[in-house]
């Protein structure tokens, strides 16, 4: 299966170094969602910044970036 | 007869010294690796364990094959000592997560000790009582606390309970004891490593900046730890 790779970014990037082996984009994007939203639960922000200010952004195996989107969006059913 | 070694671990150093003493003739030593398993659920248990060193992590195992972290036992601790004496069967799977140098005695042995000595009657009660003030403390902070600062509290009591600053600790075993994703590990540690206060590298943790970390942890690292807890339950002698 390929690997995913999840990343915080504001300017500043938390990189995920390991990746994780998903089955398909489809399954990478509820798996970004699930980690924002653990990320997020109880939980201003990161590194002294605001949720509002933060991105999670994925990228493939060769570092193409697939989607990104705000934390604050997760909410959305369409992420 | 050299006490030294069972003193590591603070139940057995609680002890009056004549009843350890007396304990000591059926009292070993015994190296325990990483991954042993002491005893699954359901298994009789017929050795109680005290660490010296290392650290062992009691697990429930879900119907749907979870294995969640409930309790971490070091040398502050004892393990299969909760279930008292006389025969009983163990509830949680006991994984040894570091491995170190435990003091090892048989249930059967230990009951003697039990009858006989008011200062290990003393001893497993008041444990008891740190381990069911522990287990609704986790409970509370499983619901309530960010994934962040459990995390720095897991850290913190690991370094504590195994005596070591470095814990041999994988994110998948985090994510496991954290109940989140391995992803959801990588990016807290990866912030608690810009922030100096922790240097990861594969398998391996070591804690930098204590102070730094302990004002990230949640309240229960403070409540829990048992010199605290013992106070505000009023075991103190």
């Amino acid at each position: 299966m390929p690997l995913y790779y999840f990343h915080v970014r504001n300017g500043d990037t938390l990189a995920d170094v390991d990746g994780t082996e998903l089955s398909d984009e489809t399954a990478a994007r509820a798996h970004a969602k699930t980690v924002a939203n653990e990320l997020m639960f109880r939980r201003d922000g990161m590194l002294d910044r605001k949720w509002s200010d933060l991105s999670m952004t994925v990228h493939d195996e060769d570092g193409v970036e697939l989607f990104s989107f705000p934390f604050t969006d997760v909410s959305e059913p369409d992420i | 007869m050299d006490m030294t070694g069972h003193q590591n671990n603070a139940l057995l150093a609680s002890l009056p010294p004549e009843t350890l003493a007396a304990m000591a003739q059926d009292l070993h030593q015994q190296m325990v690796t990483h991954g042993a398993v002491l005893y699954e659920p359901g298994d009789k248990v017929t050795n109680i364990y005290f660490p010296q060193s290392g650290l062992v992590s009691l697990l429930i195992v879900t119907q749907g094959g979870d294995n969640i972290e409930a309790a971490t036992v070091g040398r502050e601790g004892g393990v299969g000592l909760q279930r008292g004496c006389g025969e009983r069967r163990a509830f949680t799977r006991a994984l040894t997560q570091i491995g170190g140098r435990f003091s090892v005695i048989s249930t059967r042995r230990l009951e003697h000790y039990h009858r006989d000595h008011v200062g290990v009657r003393d001893m497993m009660e008041r444990y008891g009582e740190l381990r069911l003030a522990e287990a609704q403390q986790l409970t509370a902070c499983n619901a309530a606390h960010d994934a962040s600062s459990r995390l720095a509290r897991r850290l913190l009591q690991c370094a504590d309970r195994s005596g070591s600053d470095t814990v041999p600790l994988t994110q998948e075993l985090l994510a496991q004891m954290l109940v989140v994703r391995r992803t959801t590990v990588t990016l807290m540690a990866q912030e608690l490593q810009r922030l100096e206060l922790i240097k990861y590298s594969r398998g391996r943790i070591t804690i930098l900046d204590r102070a730094g970390l302990m004002t990230r942890a949640c309240e229960c690292y403070h409540v829990v730890r048992h010199d605290k807890l013992a106070h505000l339950l009023g075991l103190n002698r």
